[in-house]
Parts: structure tokens; sequence; C-alpha cells
């Protein structure tokens, strides 16, 4: 039943649950060894996308092909496909070394092959010794290896992930994600993965498809998911805090620069794709993207409250991170803003804000 | 003011808290179990004068007779249980996840358990009787010329008693299987288990510890069995179980130290099988422990 590494995989989904649309016209082309996160908050459909993959739930309409092969129609212990579960959901009443062999054994492999690659997988994962403990007897970290290496002793020809990590304590997680990236570099494996957390998705992923509500809302490298958001939901989604809706006031001579102001807030940018006067353009920009230039616990330097795109405020709240502090601003007309910065203060100072204009991300209607 | 009165009492008077609460049902056990096991017991070893202390089992383990009330009753409630288990493992396991007119099924199977063995027996009567439906219609339609004997008799009994008991045993295995993590059978199919050897390799052994808990409750149930074995059965004869014998003794010759003493023999009976049933049970698994909805 083994079968040949994908080459491309074709998705296309709609699923439905009664009235529900769960995931709509979802569609995806995962090319072959790419590593490709769905991300998206709980109940978007990414699960359901996973499952579909997988075979344990029907597709309402669309189709999945591999290698331009219908996978869809196979059933689950048809299509080659391997996939790790979010608890695991390893056998309790089998030993590791069973847990790892059963897929081996149900598909009547010779014993030596069996036994050669149940050592080959629990050598990858660094779980020699373990094979006669029984999952209870297990740690969480290790019992996610172990459905890791169950999975890739049938050498599927597509990995399925949902949620891996999403039961590990922090530490476990960070390490678990560099063994996983490794893991994947290493044997040239196709990967779909599903989390609700950015930080995997960035540091894991050859590409991110983002979805909210069953739709797809933007596919792109976690640079460009990260950098340029193509709506307010992924930048939202990738910790924009800050968002403002601006009216173009000006457009200077060289027709780039535009000026756009809101209740006193002004900001001078030139990354405004053709703007013109009277639009309302939405931006966002990060909280650690925002500078303090001016606070009392700042030795005074030259005036800077004349400066381009800067803002008073005053501070409402701050929370110590340690490095940091996470700092809510108020600025003009009771505006709140969040800025991740060093500099020290204190509830009530009066503080000026700078935005980079290179940090601000417009945001497409 | 409850709570913070908790509070104050701390966690140690917490326990007394528990153990005062406990009180009620630990008199209801003093005094509706423990009293009228010990009474029995003492009374089956009160023999007539001038007999020996074992006299009242003597008697009645030597009288064959009696002796073979023992089989009779082994010889209903083992097929029974065994039948009531057989339907009820492919049941449950293929109802796991649920199906359409869940309720309505449910509630047909939970009826038997509410009416009451005399309902059920009539029913039986009937239907399965000699001159009811069932033998009417196959004498109608030309498959029998004499209708078949299936109740006052050994079948009879078998068919009411796992009618009454089928029901029970279904309902506490559906609660088993609906409990294991569907994503442990789902990973097996992805590991390219087919649905039999899903069933067979994985969902089985699961469900085993369930399985032979079902066996020791419809068993203890099946081999008390009594109204049925009278209204049913031939309780004269074939199907006169250790029960009727000690309802006899106790009821017909008044004999209330033999009759205490049958009590005991069935209920040392009934121990050594669930001894027997959850020895078997250690063995066969160990997982459950370990954790069987969360892996």
């Amino acid at each position: 039943m083994q079968k040949e590494a994908i080459g491309t995989l074709d998705i296309q989904i709609t699923k439905r649950f009664g009235k529900k649309t769960v995931l709509d016209n979802f569609t995806l082309t995962v090319e072959g060894k790419e590593f490709v996160t769905l991300l998206g908050p709980s109940g978007c459909g990414k699960t359901t996308a996973l499952n579909c993959l997988a075979g344990l739930i029907d597709l309402s309409e669309g189709r999945i092909l591999a290698d331009g092969e219908r996978l869809d129609t196979l059933p689950p212990e048809k299509r080659g496909i391997g996939m790790v579960f979010q608890n695991y959901a390893l056998f309790p009443h089998m030993p590791v070394l069973k847990n790892i062999s059963f897929g081996l054994e149900v598909q009547k492999r010779p014993m030596d092959e069996i036994k050669s690659r149940v050592e080959e997988v629990l050598s990858l994962v660094r779980l020699q010794g373990f094979e006669e403990r029984f999952p209870g007897q297990l740690s969480g970290g290790q019992q996610q290896r172990v459905a890791i290496a169950r999975a890739l002793a049938l050498r599927p020809r597509l990995l399925l992930l949902d949620e891996p990590l999403s039961n590990l304590d922090a530490k476990l997680r960070q390490d678990m994600r560099a063994e996983l990236k490794n893991l994947h570099s290493e044997l040239g494996l196709t990967l779909v993965y599903v989390t609700h957390d950015q930080t995997e998705a960035l540091s894991l992923s050859d590409r991110v498809a983002v979805i909210n509500e069953g739709v797809i809302q933007q596919i792109g490298t976690p640079m460009e998911i990260f950098e340029s958001p193509a709506n307010l939901f992924v930048a939202d989604f990738m910790g924009c805090q800050n968002f403002f809706t601006l009216k173009v006031k000006e457009i200077e001579s060289d027709g780039k620069i535009a000026v756009l102001e809101q209740d006193g807030l002004e900001l001078r940018l030139s990354n405004i794709p053709q703007p013109k006067i009277g639009d309302d353009i939405t931006l966002t920009i990060r909280p650690d993207d925002i500078q303090v230039v001016d606070a009392p616990s700042l030795a005074s330097q030259a005036p800077v409250g004349e400066r381009d795109n800067t803002t008073p405020g005053v501070v409402s709240v701050v929370q110590y991170l340690g490095k940091e502090n996470d700092i809510d601003v108020v600025i003009q007309n009771d505006m709140k803003i969040r800025v991740r910065s060093p500099v020290k203060v204190e509830r009530g100072d009066k503080i000026i804000l700078y935005f980079d204009p290179e940090r601000i991300i417009f945001i497409p209607r | 003011m409850l709570r913070s009165y908790y509070f104050r009492l701390g966690f140690k008077n917490l326990d007394r808290m528990a153990l005062f609460l406990l009180l009620p049902s630990l008199l209801f056990l003093i005094i509706f179990f423990l009293y009228p096991f010990f009474y029995g017991l003492i009374l089956s070893f009160t023999p007539e004068k001038g007999k020996p202390i074992y006299d009242n089992f003597y008697v009645f383990l030597t009288d064959d007779w009696q002796r073979s009330t023992i089989w009779k009753t082994i010889r209903l409630a083992i097929p029974i249980t065994i039948l009531a288990i057989l339907w009820s493992v492919p049941l449950a396991y293929t109802m796991r996840r649920g199906i359409r007119f869940e309720r309505v099924v449910t509630t047909f199977l939970i009826l038997p358990v509410s009416l009451g063995t005399v309902l059920i027996a009539e029913g039986v009567l009937g239907f399965l009787g000699g001159n009811g439906w069932f033998n009417q219609f196959l004498i109608n339609i030309g498959l029998i010329e004499e209708p078949l004997r299936l109740t006052y008799n050994y079948i009879g009994v078998v068919i009411g008693l796992f009618l009454k008991n089928f029901p029970f045993c279904f309902l506490m295995l559906l609660g088993y299987v609906s409990g294991i993590n569907p994503e442990i059978e789902n990973s097996a199919r992805i590991l390219g288990a087919s649905p039999r050897q899903v069933f067979w390799r994985v969902m089985l052994p699961l469900m085993a510890p369930g399985i032979t808990i079902a066996f020791a409750l419809v068993f203890v149930l099946d081999f008390a069995v009594f109204p049925t074995a009278i209204l049913l059965g031939q309780p004269a004869d074939a199907t006169r179980t250790i029960a009727i014998a000690a309802y006899q003794m106790a009821f017909e010759h008044y004999d209330m130290p033999k009759a205490s003493a049958i009590a005991m023999i069935m209920a040392v009976i009934q121990i050594i099988f669930l001894a027997i049933i959850l020895a078997f049970r250690k063995r066969l698994y160990r997982g459950t422990s370990l954790g069987i909805a969360k892996g």
C-alpha cells in the first residue's frame, strides 16, 4: 500500500453540517515536501479540513487530488496518510512498541521490515528503551513523540498534524517545535499542520493559510502573512492590536506621500496605494513598532513635539513583562493605543509616541 | 453562609462532615444488609437438635433433587448472560456514535426493565404460548402443524429472562463504548486498519473491561432468577432454580435454618463466579487505569 511521495495535493472542499457551512470552497494546493499550516481561531473549520483530508469525514462538495488522482473517494485506511492527533490517541492497551508497529502489522508487512522500521522511527524520536511502556506511563511529550513515530512508521506520503503541541507546556512546546521542523527537513515530509497559535505557524511553515469561518483569508509565506496581512481579520490574528481609520486630507505634490488625519491624529505616509482625498484608510501597527520618544523618565532631548507621525498621550495601564512593558496609552479623542516598549513609564505619565511610517501596515478593503 | 462555615471547618473537619453525612447510608447497610446476612449465617449453622453443626448444608448438598437446583440455575444463568453479551456488544458498538431515532430506540429498550417481570412474562405467554400469535402464525402459513412448545419450560425462562436483563446489559455497554475517545478509533483507521481490524484489535480490547463487568452483573441478576422461572418455566422440574428451593424451604416447609443454608450456598456460588470473572478481567487488560479517554 506504500505510495510514492506526493508531488502536488490539490484541495477543494465545501463542507456543510446540516445548514451550517463549515468550509466554503476551501481551495489550497500543497506542493511536495512543503510544510503548510492552517491557522485560525477555534471553530474556523481548520480541523474539519484536516479530517476531510484524512477521510474521517466526507466532503459535501469538491475534491481532493493527489498528483491528479482522486483521494477523497478512498476510505481513510487506503489513503497512505499519517495523522497526529491533539490528544495523541495512542492505543492505551498496547505498549509503545505495539502502538508503533500497529499500522505495519494490520498491513501484514513482513516481520523483519516491521522490526527495522520500528527501530528506525524509535531512534528518530529518541524513544529507544521505552518499547515496553504503556502510553499511560509516559509524559505528555513522550506520548507526543510516540504518536509521531507511529505515523512515521508507515512512511506516509502526507502527514497531518492536528494541534499537536497544544497540550504541552510552554518549554516543551518550544523543544518539540524545533524537533518537528528538523524532522520535516530531514525526512522531506509533506506536512499539513493545524494550529491556532501564530508563533507555531510562523516558525514552522513554508506557507500559512489563515482561515476564518470556513473561508481562507490569506495564503502566503509567514513573512507575507505577518508583514502584509490581506485584511482586518488576518492583521488582528497576527497580533496587530492597534487599528485606526483615517481620512486622506492632503496629497503632496509627488503624489506619493499622503497626509491622513482623524480626530487630531495626523500621519504622513508613503505606502498608501493610490490615495484620493477624502478616502477612509484603515491602518494598523503592532505594539512593538510604536516608540515612546518622550516620557518623564527619559532625559529630555531635543524637542520632538513637532516631528511627523507623533502624538501625545497619557499612560493608563502598565503591564510589566520583564524586558518590556505593555503600555496602554490614551491619545486624542479617548482612543486607546497599545504600546510595547522598554521605556519606564507610570500610570498618568504624559508621553509622546512615534509611529514608524515604515512599520505602519495598510489594510486593503 | 454554609460555604464560609465549611471554610472555617477546614479540611480535616470536612472529612468528619463527610463521615457524618455517610452515616444514614451506613446505618441502612447495617440494618438491611449486614444484620440479615449475619443473622442468616448464624441461622444456617443452627441445626436441629442432636445434628452436627453443618447439617443444614449437608442435607441440601446430599439430596440429589435439591442439589440439582444449582446446576439448573447455572444452566439458565450462563447461556442467558452470554446471549445478552453477544447481542449487546455489536449493537452497542454500532450505536456508539449515536444513530437516528436513538431516543426512541433506547426508550423501547428501557421499557422491559421498567415494566417488571410479571408483565414481561404475560407478554411472552401471549406471544409465544401454545395459542400465542407466533404459533398461530406459523400454523396458518403451514410451516408447522403442532404449536411449538416455547413456554412453561427451559426455553420460556431463557426468553423471558433475556428480555428482562438484556436492556440493562446493553445500556451499560453503550455507556462504556461511547466513552472511548473516538480519536483512538480514527487513528487506527488512518494507520490502515479496516473497520473489522479496528473492532477486533482496538475497540474490543478497550471494551473488554466493560464487557466483563456487564457479564458479572447480568450473571448475578440471572442467577437469582425467581418469578420468571415460576411464571414461564417448570418450577417443579426443569427450571426449579436455587431461589425456588430456598423459597420453598422457607415458606412451604417453614424451615428457616435450612432456607438460610440454601441462601448461603447461593451466595457462595455467585461469589465464586464473580471471583473467576474478575480474575479473568485482571489478566485480560492492563490499560484501563492508564486513561482510556484522554491519551
